[in-house]
């Protein structure tokens, strides 16, 4: 990748729009050009100002948030009145549908709600659509440019090693879940099923500090959030073992026990 | 809605929807058609999204839902300004301040966050509007789309092009105080 194409495509890997092949072919580019590493300090600079001047502007909000509160009093929620004849009917087929969804959900194990049951529950679907080897055919295989992602992602200089859980060969990708960007490495096993990690910045979507397992459908999801970074782990295993690896995963954060 | 069912709705909405309110309320000071109109549209955007609360989905991006509604009433006001203009005499006096404040900054010393700031009151709204999603509120290229019902693709280039001239505004100053200053 050249300069003018660096250029072009630096605003979107400062913002993490890239996928995960431009990110590293832009990441090597700026190890070797002083030029265009300086142009990216220099709009780094700018958002970090930017956001520093917006974070010390505390609004005082409570005369504010009194007034919607009595305004709200006063204002209804817009709710659709239907004739008097339609209304029995309405209501027994809306509680109906609604009690199939929630029976076929439960059933499913999908009913989770809150933002972060959301990230979960996109972190299962995305597993599940992208662990094959072929899935992942297009994905980042090289060892030295998934450290890369890691460092960006993770703030770890190497890819997680699961080795001693006989799980190797990562394949890593970008994916978005709930519209938060993580690494995602898929790691496979001679003999069980792949393991799904997401790596990510810390999102306020999800608690800091938290571990936290929970089974979503016939996957296991084990979760983390440690020294500013969000782990996840999709996997088919049993929650002793899901435990052991995300124990494993956090030790190898900057900061792990 | 019986009484119980909407006070238990009101109780969801206070902490799902104004635990955003200090967040919205920055962003309103920014990209209010003018910073007094700040609060007005803050209170319109909550008295729009519990009269919506319906439709909202909980779990979903709460905060994504209160920008577009607030992006909205943004919208409508300035739609009404320029059916019936009325340019306050403050506006310009507040623009020749802000001005001043860019200019004056010492150019031995590096930019500061107020000067940033400051210079993003000469961006066009519709820049600054992409530029306070994407780097100040973190939301992604798609999100911000969304909220400002354009194409991803406006949202990149507005995004490019705010960077870029906040970046000249702030070097032509730093220049221009040079100058001025015999360097």
């Amino acid at each position: 990748m050249n300069c003018y194409q660096v250029k072009e495509l630096i605003q979107l890997f400062m913002d993490d729009e890239l996928d995960a092949r431009s990110t590293l072919e832009v990441q090597q580019h700026l190890e070797s050009c002083t030029a265009c590493r300086r142009l990216l300090e220099a709009l780094l600079v700018q958002d970090q100002l930017l956001k520093q001047a917006t974070c010390a502007d505390k609004p005082n909000s409570s005369q504010l948030r009194t007034r919607i509160l009595a305004a709200l009093q006063h204002q209804p929620v817009v709710t659709k009145r239907p004739k008097l004849t339609q209304l029995t009917w309405r209501r027994l087929t809306a509680t109906a549908v609604a009690a199939i969804i929630i029976v076929l959900l439960l059933l499913r194990g999908l009913w989770m709600p809150g933002q972060r049951e959301s990230v979960y529950a996109a972190s299962v679907s995305d597993h599940a659509m992208h662990c094959s080897v072929e899935a992942m055919s297009q994905a980042i295989t090289n060892p030295e440019e998934l450290d890369q992602l890691a460092t960006r992602y993770g703030r770890i200089g190497k890819i997680p090693d699961l080795s001693a859980f006989s799980y190797s060969a990562p394949r890593g990708r970008i994916c978005e879940l709930n519209g938060i960007k993580f690494l995602h490495v898929v790691y496979y096993h001679p003999t069980k099923q792949p393991l799904s990690l997401f790596l990510g910045p810390h999102s306020a979507q999800l608690s800091a500090e938290q571990l936290t397992v929970l089974r979503q459908d016939r996957y296991l999801v084990s979760a983390a959030s440690r020294s500013g970074v969000d782990l996840l782990v999709v996997s088919l295993l049993d929650e002793q073992q899901a435990l052991a690896i995300i124990n494993a995963l956090v030790a190898q954060l900057p900061g792990g026990d | 809605m019986n009484p119980r069912k909407l006070e238990l709705q009101r109780q969801v909405f206070e902490r799902e929807a104004l635990a955003h309110l200090d967040v919205l309320l920055r962003t309103a000071k920014r990209v209010a058609p003018t910073p007094v109109e700040a609060e007005d549209v803050v209170q319109e955007t909550y008295l729009r999204a519990w009269k919506h609360f319906d439709s909202f989905e909980t779990g979903s991006n709460c905060r994504a839902w209160l920008f577009r509604i607030m992006f909205n009433v943004i919208n409508s006001k300035r739609s009404n300004r320029e059916k019936h203009p009325e340019i306050p005499l403050l506006e310009e006096e507040d623009k020749q301040a802000q001005l001043s404040n860019v200019v004056a900054f010492d150019p031995l010393k590096k930019i500061e966050s107020s000067q940033v700031l400051a210079a993003t009151n000469f961006l066009s709204p519709e820049h600054r509007a992409v530029l306070w999603l994407v780097v100040v509120e973190e939301l992604s290229y798609r999100e911000a789309a969304e909220i400002l019902e354009v194409p991803i693709g406006t949202v990149m280039s507005r995004l490019h092009r705010a960077r870029r001239e906040l970046r000249a505004l702030l070097m032509t100053n730093r220049a221009g105080a040079r100058m001025a200053d015999g360097r």
